[in-house]
């Protein structure tokens, strides 16, 4: 540096560097540096300094001012050029803001309900100290969790282990019962579960003490919906409802109804000691081996919940020593969402919805910087300008960014309008009553506007960053190759878009095909035209009477007992044992009981041996019996003919005697694995409840008179009980829901992924239409066929579409593959759905291209090269 | 013509005083000098800029010196219409000033 200019304090240089009037005919810094040289030489450089410091400090207002006058100067200028852009160039504008909207408008919705999925369960209490209890079993080499735990559990973890605050018990299985109270009979359903419910979870009593209100075997709490139906505006507190024709029950509480959000869902709670009575087992409570109850635990404020795993691991098979059995803690906040942290569960679904909203965002993002690029030529005289007059590269860059936020703001507020508008649409799609309210929402509000602003700079960075690099001179003078220089970048984006819009329709297609697969697979028996109603009231005892009489119905052809519907389907147990069986399999059987006509009724098919007979069925004891297995477990028994074979159980034998054809007694979520069948019972004790159903087979003809006569016959062994009937199919077909919802929600988003991705297609190729008027001209001037320029115009967009096609096609493959894999029972994806896709969508991009080319190819040569 | 300011007036006379060699630097030090109040840069280039759009002075650049960090002056001069009202305002002056001595100011 040279030694007689001493520079001037850089910190305050660069800060008069950032504020100063600049440009050629300002020097302000120059003076000020030419003054400290001078005071420097005068007075040292230790007041000049700070007289440069203060000088620097004296001059910000005024150089502030400046600075914002000009900004704002120039903003105003900016503005009304972008806004002269917007209404010279409608169609794009339009394709530009629209397709950004609805890509916005996806974002919102989806944003809305992943909001919504995430807000349930924050209202409890104790809520970060609530756990589920669940248990994995070893099965082999297998382990299946579940949330199934043993009634004694809660009562022991609460007793045994100080860091257990209190523990709740539910009884899993549909507990409808019939209440009765004046006039009014209903069926409900109902929770027995333990009093401490309402002292940890959150469910206020607008009625009633929480302390005492299940304490007493028949006392009943209800909520506010419930209370209203039976007792209108009256009191509930202290009334007497009848159960089941049975049981009095006096309510002791009335619960605020309970919010959409929360996991736990139930109209009215009875205590749980109750089910003793009810099922007239009076230890049922005390056992270690029935795991059909779902345990809820409140741990201590400073408890760990792998701490308490660990302590807790043995417990259970220490009461249970027959199964590898360990019960583990499961977040209550976390259920909802993640379900047993198993895989699956409702966050899949999240993450599916939100990874679509990205895709249909960056669809419309793609569609806003290939025009923008493509257009670039009829900007480039105007950057030019600019450069010329002064524009540093960065005011260029400032331009095109601002004008790209500001299409997106306009595009938020259409998308905004779509939502209001669109929002009950979505509503009854998904299942929820979302409100859109932003003044409420603030992370709502921050969301759109971060997200907005981002889609802004996102989509307006190429153009911006492109478009500023242009060198004024070559823009001038030629400017017919500014457009096609970015058109390999163009290439890769409308690639990439219709690549994920080809895999959305894909992913739609598989998704469609599954649920119809499971709707229409063959069972391994006919669910057409059976009706069924339960066994209840007086019908425990007097079935066999009600059957012979719901056989002489004319609309009948069969009538059979079962214990189970093919819905629901309860027991299982391993521990069988057989002749030859190996060491290493153990499997879990379900059971199910029936009577003769089972197989009749369901139309099945025994592949060996035969079902039970009146004539050679004896009625089953403690010992012995006989037994039908399906296919399955005869593949597991690995005998050729199992049929004369013994199964054993402790001190059961039981004989086999048949093979059934496999049928599906699951939902097709699940495996329907080994199975046996036992005439009337597996458990012969005395007083054992065990057909619940009464399935009958009807003509297809006359439908309401058969059920009429059906109602007639269950009124009169049952006079109290209202009469409820279902048919199995109907229950097929709300069994689905989710994959309904799954595919319903799919097609419109790839829809709209193919509509935008079209939209920005079309704007394309209007645009590159438009660019080659002249040499269309020329073209036919010198004899080219309209569909010569046709074929000219729209091959290179079919060529860019069959790219992705051919980029997209084995990724979709991948991951309908993957998806199906949830599924046992599963559809293949099948050649036909990629070549539909790829047909479907070549033709969608041809018809969009088709138009302007075909209008192009049209036009008369005289008016392209009218003007030179 | 309007009336020049008084501000406008002090501007315009310091720039005509400093004939070939007023810019930034010694136009500030002129104005001090003259009436004791110092400028900063901010509100110096300002009032310069409000003269040079009503046309009363002209920029020009001279070549760019060491010791101002590599940046050229910018010196202004008086345009014609400058001159004019800068003899305008000189004759307005004599004109209401005329016969006051400045001993009767004193006077209650």
């Amino acid at each position: 540096m040279n030694p007689e200019h001493p520079k001037p304090p850089p910190l305050a240089l660069r800060m008069l560097n950032r504020i100063a009037i600049q440009g050629e005919e300002y020097s302000p810094l120059g003076d000020l540096e030419e003054e400290y040289n001078e005071m420097a030489k005068v007075i040292g450089a230790d007041r000049a300094r700070f007289w440069f410091w203060m000088q620097t400090l004296k001059a910000i207002p005024s150089f502030t001012k400046h600075k914002i006058y000009w900004s704002i100067q120039m903003f105003k200028n900016y503005m009304k050029i972008a806004l002269r852009n917007i209404r010279r160039h409608k169609g794009y504008s339009f394709i530009n803001i629209f397709g950004l909207a609805v890509g916005i408008a996806c974002c919102i919705l989806i944003f809305l309900w992943v909001q919504d999925e995430f807000s349930y369960d924050k209202f409890h209490e104790n809520g970060d100290n609530l756990y589920l209890v669940g248990t994995h079993q070893r099965l082999g080499a297998r382990t299946a969790t579940t949330s199934g735990t043993p009634p004694a559990l809660g009562p022991a973890f609460k007793e045994e282990y100080p860091e257990i605050v209190n523990s709740v018990r539910f009884c899993n299985g549909p507990h409808a019962l019939i209440f009765a109270y004046g006039e009014k009979r209903l069926r409900e359903n109902v929770e027995a579960v333990d009093g401490a419910l309402l002292e940890m979870f959150t469910f206020p009593l607008l009625r009633g003490n929480p302390k005492t209100t299940l304490t007493k075997p028949h006392s009943l709490v209800m909520t506010e919906r419930m209370a209203q139906k039976y007792f209108n505006t009256e009191d509930a507190l202290g009334k007497i409802i009848r159960v089941e024709n049975k049981y009095d029950f006096e309510v002791t509480g009335v619960l605020k109804n309970l919010p959409r959000h929360s996991f736990l869902q139930f109209d009215c709670l009875v205590p749980i000691e109750f089910l003793k009575e009810h099922w007239n087992a009076p230890d049922h409570l005390d056992t270690w081996y029935n795991f059909s109850f779902t345990t809820f635990v409140q741990l201590h404020e400073n408890a760990s919940p792998q701490e308490v795993e660990e302590k807790t691991a043995g417990r259970i098979m220490k009461g249970h020593p027959d199964d590898d059995v360990t019960p583990f803690l499961r977040s209550y906040t976390q259920l909802y969402l993640y379900g047993l942290g198993t895989g699956g569960g409702r966050i899949t679904r999240v993450r599916m919805l939100s990874l679509i909203a990205v895709f249909v965002l960056i669809i419309a993002c793609i569609n806003f910087m290939n025009l923008t690029t493509a257009r670039a030529g009829n900007r480039a005289k105007e950057i030019g300008m600019r450069k010329v007059t002064g524009a540093f590269r960065w005011d260029i860059i400032k331009q095109f960014y601002g004008e790209s936020i500001l299409m997106a703001f306009l595009s938020l507020l259409f998308a905004v309008l779509l939502v209001i508008i669109l929002l009950p649409v979505f509503n009854s799609l998904t299942g929820k009553e979302i409100i859109f309210n932003p003044s409420h929402n603030l992370s709502l509000i921050l969301t759109l506007l971060g997200a907005t602003l981002l889609t802004g700079l996102i989509a307006g960075s190429y153009p911006a960053l492109f478009m500023s690099s242009f060198q004024p001179v070559k823009i001038m003078r030629d400017t017919s190759g500014i457009g096609s220089k970015s058109s390999l970048f163009r290439k890769i984006l409308v690639v990439l878009q219709f690549s994920i819009s080809i895999t959305l329709i894909i992913q739609t297609l598989v998704i469609y095909k599954q649920l119809n697969y499971m709707r229409t697979r063959d069972l391994g028996f006919n669910r057409e035209h059976l009706v069924y109603i339960p066994v209840n009231g007086n019908l425990r005892q007097h079935y066999e009477a009600a059957k012979q009489e719901l056989q002489l119905v004319p609309g009948i052809t069969q009538v059979s007992l079962t214990s189970r519907t093919p819905l629901i389907f309860g027991s299982s147990g391993n521990g069988w044992d057989w002749e030859g069986k190996s060491p290493q399999i153990d499997p879990m059987a379900r059971y199910f009981c029936c009577d003769f006509d089972f197989v009749k009724t369901f139309k099945m098919k025994m592949v060996q041996g035969r079902f039970f007979s009146k004539e050679r069925t004896p009625a089953a004891s403690p010992q012995s019996g006989q037994l039908v297995i399906n296919e399955e477990f005869a593949r597991i028994i690995g005998n050729e003919n199992p049929v004369g074979m013994r199964l054993s159980h402790s001190s059961y034998h039981g004989t086999i005697i048949g093979v059934i054809n496999d049928f599906n007694y699951f939902p097709l979520y699940y495996r329907s694995g080994p199975l046996i069948i036992f005439y009337k019972t597996y458990n012969p004790s005395p007083g054992h409840h065990f057909y619940r159903y009464i399935f009958a087979r009807i003509r297809p003809d006359n439908v309401p008179q058969t059920i009429a006569s059906i109602e007639k016959i269950y009124k009169k062994f049952n006079p109290e009980f209202p009469f409820t009937f279902r048919f199995l199919d109907e229950d097929y077909n709300h069994l689905y829901r989710s994959e309904e919802q799954a595919s319903v929600i799919f097609r419109y988003f790839a829809t709209l992924a193919v509509l935008i991705s079209c939209l920005g297609l079309f704007g394309l190729a209007s645009f590159l239409a438009e660019q080659r008027t002249k040499e269309i001209g020329i073209r036919k001037v010198m004899g080219s066929s309209i569909q010569g320029i046709v074929v000219l115009l729209s091959k290179q967009f079919l060529k860019w579409v069959a790219v992705a096609n051919i980029i997209a096609l084995p990724i979709a493959w991948y991951l309908s593959y993957r998806w199906l894999q949830n599924y046992p029972y599963r559809t293949i994806t099948g050649v036909w759905v990629f070549i539909l896709t790829a047909a479907m969508t070549l033709l969608i991009a041809l018809l969009t291209v088709s138009y302007k080319s075909i209008k192009a190819a049209r036009s008369n040569p005289v008016d392209s090269l009218r003007y030179e | 013509m309007k009336d020049l300011t008084l501000s406008e007036l002090i501007f315009i006379l310091a720039i005509w005083r400093l004939e070939e060699n007023a810019y930034g630097v010694t136009i500030r030090k002129q104005i001090a000098r003259v009436t004791g109040k110092t400028h900063t840069y901010g509100t110096l280039y300002s009032s310069l800029d409000q003269l040079f759009k009503k046309g009363y002075v002209t920029k020009s650049a001279g070549p760019p010196t060491p010791e101002r960090g590599g940046r050229s002056k910018i010196f202004y001069r008086l345009s014609p219409e400058g001159r004019e009202a800068l003899k305008a305002a000189h004759k307005l002056q004599r004109e209401i000033w005329k016969g006051i001595p400045e001993f009767s100011l004193d006077k209650t």
